[in-house]
């Protein structure tokens, strides 16, 4: 049995979300596999969630970037598992992030955000930018 | 609002994003895995060339 290219795992949503990948952007999908190959050998580091690591549901989490130019940029999903070993929960299109924001505003000022973990975590964030801001 | 702290913004609310969708995705996780050497098959791709 050979562990090469095994120590990265994807689950089910996350192929489904690579197929969906393929029918848009082959350029996008080398880059993804380019990056898993490289977190498969040990040489590149997820950017850990930092902010959710506490809550403990979100340790071990992290994002890779994809950017490919001329291409939407992309988010992989990355949990470490331990020894090396990793699982891909998720790659996800981001060209539409700034739909994320009016989400982010609108959960915070009507309670939307069920999590209160992640409520009040965002408002932290937002309370310290808009200090840095005003400051 | 100045662009600057819009992009923090963004950055908050793509970490909230994820957040959000790791625990949905987490939710119906039915075990099944598949390497990337497998999945580089699927599509074709040579990992040892890439």
């Amino acid at each position: 049995v050979t562990l090469r290219f095994a120590r990265v795992t994807f689950r089910d949503d996350a192929v489904a979300d690579l197929r969906r990948l393929a029918e848009r952007s082959r350029p996008t999908l080398l880059e993804v596999f380019r990056l898993l190959k490289a977190l498969d050998a040990g040489v590149l580091v997820p950017v850990p969630l930092h902010d959710y690591a506490k809550t403990g549901d979100l340790t071990e989490r992290g994002k890779i970037v994809v950017g490919v130019e001329g291409e939407p940029e992309h988010r992989i999903v990355v949990r470490d598992l331990g020894k090396g070993a990793f699982e891909i929960s998720q790659v996800i299109a981001v060209e539409d992030r700034t739909a994320d924001l009016p989400y982010l505003l609108a959960g915070l000022r009507l309670g939307r955000l069920e999590d209160p973990i992640s409520r009040s975590d965002a408002q932290r964030r937002v309370a310290r930018i808009r200090r840095l801001r005003d400051g | 609002m100045c662009y600057e702290t819009f992009r923090l913004l963004l950055d908050v609310a793509e970490d909230v994003a994820i957040a959000q969708r790791i625990r949905e995705h987490d939710a119906k996780d039915n075990g099944n895995r598949t390497t990337l050497g497998e999945a580089a098959t699927e599509f074709g791709i040579d990992l040892e060339a890439l």
